[in-house]
């Protein structure tokens, strides 16, 4: 079976307990304004370009056959206005001979990929850690991620699905019982201020979660926190009043960060200029949200003793 | 990072503000003067003889000094020599003749001949010269360096007077040339007792002058003195005093460029438990103490203060770790000094504080503590017949080197190789200057018509580079044994007394010789890119390959992409170029294995490079795994510098598949994080769980570089502004700001792990 994927990350620290693999999958439903791994939306491969790697060689221009590309000595256009024109045939990136330009979003064997994610079993052994299949949505590829899931737990490898929910129930039924850890996505209580932010409905995400949790799978929350969206008290204390009346959940809050920056310019994209809500308003939230019983996980910066001032 | 001078005791903010007043420099060729002196008073003495007397007049010439605020006695330099054997003694003894630091090869190779009687036009006396012209051209680095750990357990048991008893026991029974060696011996045993009791007497006139709250320290101090000048140490304070000036006078007779501690942790230990449990000192007085000798260590200059902390217990099943662990961690944290060299011998199930304290060091970007896997650097001791008992009391010698503390005496700086060098010549074949250095084969690259060939070439011709040093050293070892004798560190190695030889003549334990190898990385990198376009596709011919390296990739850039984007690299866990370089490694042990020296030791292999990646790089042309002209070699057994883009656990992947057990001689593997790395506590938990990986799969030694491009790149610019910051360069640490620009940009280049 084949799946399709943008990127294996190895090392990966922010997925899930441990020491990590996280496999982002390719195609994603929601149009997250913050979203970081803008080239994981799209279902199908997509042209990725590095410009500092570029030597304006010119082989692109030689071989697309839908004239993308225009090279100068000094500039590598690519013509995203006929971007429709670009059917990620590869040529490109072939010929391209300093790997600045890519097709994210590959096809890939389950075998072929099985082999990445076993190459760090010692890793995950000692950490804790394990398999993270995020994206994109992975839930979108149901069957391969039962699959690759099912390899896991065949190894012993642990399992964690990064997922936004936004998904009929029984797809989430289906993966259950090979998934040990979800790592569930809330970004909005507010359905008005979902709908704005991510293009989508947060209905089934806000049902689908209850039932999760009832039929015993293990779920830790993480909710993205942008200071143009949801860092408000009224969606924090929504959050509360939410999983207050779950089974016990715990909650990561992940303030919001714009590490996605190079990859928006690799689509030749525009990111949203959006910010990280306060240190003042992350502890505020954090204890608001623990005064409701939520556990919610702290991975702060460790802070600096203040009485080590360093002086020579 | 500048020193937390904040979490200092006020007395030592004083002794720190205070380090540098009395450093004198015109004091550093008084030392070679009294040398001078005492071979002239004693013309027709054995050599050995003239050095003791040379310490000996050093000793009592030598400035000392305490000053008011002093908790510790004892006063240092750097001297301008650097290695361990002059070669002409006698009537035109040059004090400042030192071969094999000084470039003069040919010299020492001269020497060796006339010592030997060899026939300069014979094979041996061409081979000594060829060699010598290796050396001059960084095919190899040979370099006369003790590196050693003194024995400096047994002399806190036993004092002076304890060694001087078993010297006397020796002689009485000794007979012929180990007459002359143990009474060369005793002269500096003595010469070390009277120089302690100088310091006595400095610290009673001190005394008397001082500030009424400066007067209990110094009495302290001078009870200590009087005590240890021939006794043993009893009292935390005592041992530590004794450790100092010990180390103090090591650098007066010889210097080796590494006079390392061993498990300083370890056998402070019981000093400092019994005074903690008799009431007679705090664990904070503890901390003071160790302050104090931490800033002799940074104060002094010298190099490869080594010290060696940590380690698992394995009579007693538990961590070896103690609150002494603690304070060094702490002292080190705290003045994230260059010095002393802190290497931890790493366990699993390591106490939570420990690995804290660890934490907070490797934070200062200092590159300390560099972590040693406990079980394997015993194990790989073990291999050379070292028994277990000696082989678990290992400490770290200069850089990485594993060595017994008092009782081995390892050469492990002697030699060298540069295996980019074959490589390199192997394609210089084809270009009209031929070799810059001979071959076994100069052969007509066209002809070669497989990889397995030139594979096959290339060992055949790394072997042959490598005889060539191996058989020149084993002649210069003959040659110079006498010639530098060091008898007052003999006196500190277990064996000399009782053997009447002195430590450069075999008189220890163990004596082993180091062979270390330097740019494997670039090798199999190399041989895979020659492999892949050669060879597998056909994209180009072996003389398009040396055409493009003798003219350094220029006008050949598509060639370069493809290099470095279509080529595999060592460290991205790759199998095909990660088992060719366990295959050359294993089988380079092999032949290592075989080898012996006339010391009646072995040769033990070493995977890391100092600073001579650098070096060697900087006298490399252009390789086939995209490095330039100039551009440094891979540090250790570290990737190439920048070729690894699968995150660290790649990398050790990558690593590990080497069998690392018959690195004896030590290894590298760099690993830089960015600074924000470590702050969030989940990254903390999962560095030590890529530890507890690493050591797991057969790791030996992981250092890391926690430190940002832009502040090394603002290092650069501004000198000045980083005067204090500290790398991890490749087995050491070093101030950023004086290292060679090729090694600064080595350290740029590395590959650097952040917030993904």
């Amino acid at each position: 079976m084949q799946g399709r994927i943008s990127n294996i990350q190895r090392f990966s620290l922010d997925d899930g307990p441990g020491i990590r693999t996280t496999v982002f999958f390719s195609g994603c439903h929601l149009r997250c304004a913050w979203c970081h791994n803008p080239e994981c939306i799209p279902a199908g491969p997509v042209l990725y370009f590095r410009a500092e790697k570029c030597t304006y060689c010119g082989k692109c221009q030689q071989v697309c056959p839908a004239g993308v590309h225009v090279v100068s000595d000094e500039e590598h256009l690519i013509q995203r206005q006929y971007c429709q024109a670009c059917q990620a045939c590869g040529a490109c990136t072939a010929a391209c001979p300093t790997g600045a330009l890519q097709l994210r979003g590959r096809q890939i064997e389950e075998e072929e990929l099985f082999s990445e994610l076993k190459k760090d079993r010692a890793f995950y052994d000692h950490s804790g850690g394990g398999v993270t299949f995020s994206g994109g949505e992975p839930l979108l590829q149901k069957d391969f991620l039962t699959r690759m899931l099912q390899k896991c737990r065949q190894e012993k490898i642990a399992t964690a699905v990064d997922t936004a929910g936004c998904v009929p129930y029984e797809t989430l039924k289906d993966v259950l019982p090979w998934t040990d850890l979800f790592l569930y996505d809330i970004k909005a209580l507010s359905s008005e201020l979902h709908l704005r932010a991510t293009g989508q409905n947060n209905q089934l995400i806000l049902e689908n979660l209850p039932k999760l949790l009832s039929d015993g799978a293990k779920v830790r929350v993480r909710m993205p926190v942008i200071q143009e969206y949801n860092a408000t008290q009224q969606e924090i204390c929504a959050l509360g009043k939410y999983l207050a009346a779950l089974p016990p959940v715990e909650l990561e809050l992940l303030p919001y960060h714009g590490y996605g920056e190079g990859k928006y310019r690799a689509l030749g994209q525009q990111m949203e200029l959006l910010h990280a809500p306060s240190e003042a308003f992350m502890t505020w939230a954090k204890e608001t949200l623990r005064h409701q019983g939520i556990a919610v996980i702290d991975n702060e910066s460790v802070k600096k003793d203040p009485k080590r001032k360093g002086e020579l | 990072m500048p020193a937390d001078r904040a979490s200092m005791s006020p007395a030592i903010q004083a002794i720190f503000d205070h380090r540098y007043d009395h450093f004198d420099r015109e004091e550093i060729p008084k030392r070679d003067e009294s040398f001078y002196e005492a071979f002239q008073e004693h013309p027709e003495e054995k050599k050995i003889l003239q050095f003791a007397w040379g310490f000996h007049r050093a000793l009592e010439k030598k400035k000392i000094w305490i000053g008011e605020e002093d908790l510790l006695a004892g006063f240092s330099y750097r001297y301008t020599y650097e290695a361990t054997m002059p070669i002409r003694m006698g009537a035109d003894f040059d004090p400042k003749y030192r071969p094999s630091s000084s470039g003069l090869y040919h010299q020492e190779a001269d020497d060796a001949i006339q010592a030997l009687r060899l026939d300069p036009a014979g094979k041996e006396g061409k081979m000594l010269h060829c060699f010598a012209d290796g050396v001059t051209n960084w095919v190899y680095k040979h370099w006369e360096s003790g590196h050693i750990l003194p024995g400096y357990e047994r002399l806190l048991y036993r004092g002076f007077g304890g060694l001087q008893a078993e010297g006397q026991a020796a002689l009485a029974t000794a007979a012929g040339d180990e007459v002359d060696t143990i009474r060369a011996l005793l002269i500096c045993n003595e010469a070390a007792t009277k120089y302690i009791k100088r310091y006595e007497e400095l610290a009673k006139t001190r005394m008397a002058e001082a500030k009424p709250e400066h007067r209990a320290a110094l009495s302290r101090m001078a009870a200590a003195l009087h005590q240890i000048a021939s006794g043993p140490a009893r009292t935390f304070f005592e041992a530590v005093q004794l450790l100092w000036l010990t180390h103090e006078m090591l650098f007066v007779e010889s210097y080796p460029a590494s006079f390392s501690f061993g498990r300083i942790d370890q056998y402070l230990y019981p000093y400092y438990a019994a005074d903690v449990a008799a009431g007679r000192m705090t664990k904070q007085e503890a901390g003071d103490i160790v302050d104090a000798l931490w800033i002799k260590f940074g104060t002094t200059l010298h190099t490869y203060q080594n010290i060696t902390l940590g380690g698992y217990d394995e009579e007693k099943g538990k961590t070896a770790c103690n609150d002494v662990t603690l304070l060094a961690l702490e002292s080190s944290r705290k003045f994230a000094f260059e010095q002393p060299q802190v290497c931890f011998r790493y366990h699993s199930d390591l106490p939570e504080e420990v690995w804290k304290a660890c934490l907070d060091l490797l934070e200062t970007g200092t590159g300390f503590p560099a972590f040693f896997g406990d079980k394997i650097c015993a194990e790989n001791k073990m291999r050379l017949g070292i028994p277990r008992e000696d082989a678990r009391n290992f400490g770290l010698i200069g850089c990485v080197e594993m060595g017994i503390p008092g009782k081995e005496y390892g050469k492990t700086e002697v030699l060298r190789i540069n295996w980019a060098s074959p490589l390199e010549r192997m394609l210089q074949c084809a270009t009209p200057q031929g070799p810059s250095f001979p071959l076994q084969e100069e052969k007509d690259i066209s002809s070669i018509t497989s990889f397995d060939r030139w594979l096959d070439w290339y060992r055949q011709e790394l072997l042959f580079t490598s005889r060539i040093a191996v058989d020149s050293i084993n002649l210069l070892d003959q040659a110079l044994v006498d010639c530098y004798p060091t008898p007052f560190l003999s006196v500190l190695m277990e064996g000399c007394y009782a053997k009447g030889k002195d430590v450069t003549a075999g008189g220890t334990i163990y004596n082993q010789t180091g062979i270390s190898a330097c740019g494997m990385a670039n090798v199999v990198d190399s041989l895979m890119a020659i492999k892949t376009l050669v060879f597998d596709r056909k994209e180009y011919t072996l003389e398009e390959m040396a055409a493009a390296c003798a003219a350094d990739f220029d006008g050949q850039e598509e060639l370069l992409q493809k290099i470095r984007q279509q080529c595999p690299h060592f460290g991205n866990d790759e199998d095909e170029v990660d088992e060719l370089m366990a295959q050359l490694i294993a089988w380079y042990a092999d032949f290592v294995d075989q080898l012996e020296n006339p010391r009646g030791g072995k040769y033990q292999l070493g995977l890391y490079s100092v600073e001579d990646h650098a070096y060697m790089g900087q006298h490399t042309g252009a390789l086939p795994d995209g490095k330039r002209a100039g551009e440094a070699l891979a540090n250790g057994l570290s990737p190439v510098q920048g070729r690894d883009h699968k995150g660290p656990t790649a990398v050790i992947d990558s690593v590990v598949k080497t069998d690392l057990r018959p690195a004896a001689n030590g290894m590298v593997l760099d690993l830089k994080f960015s600074p924000s790395f470590l702050e969030k506590p989940t990254h903390r938990h999962a560095i030590k769980a890529m530890l507890d990986t690493y050591f797991a799969l057969g790791g030996v030694e992981l250092q890391m570089n926690i430190v940002d491009r832009d502040t090394l790149l603002d290092a650069q610019a501004h000198p000045e502004r980083h005067e204090d910051l500290v790398v991890r360069v490749s087995g050491f640490s070093a101030l950023f700001v004086t290292l060679m620009k090729t090694t600064q940009d080595e350290i740029i280049a590395r590959t650097e792990y952040g917030d993904l």
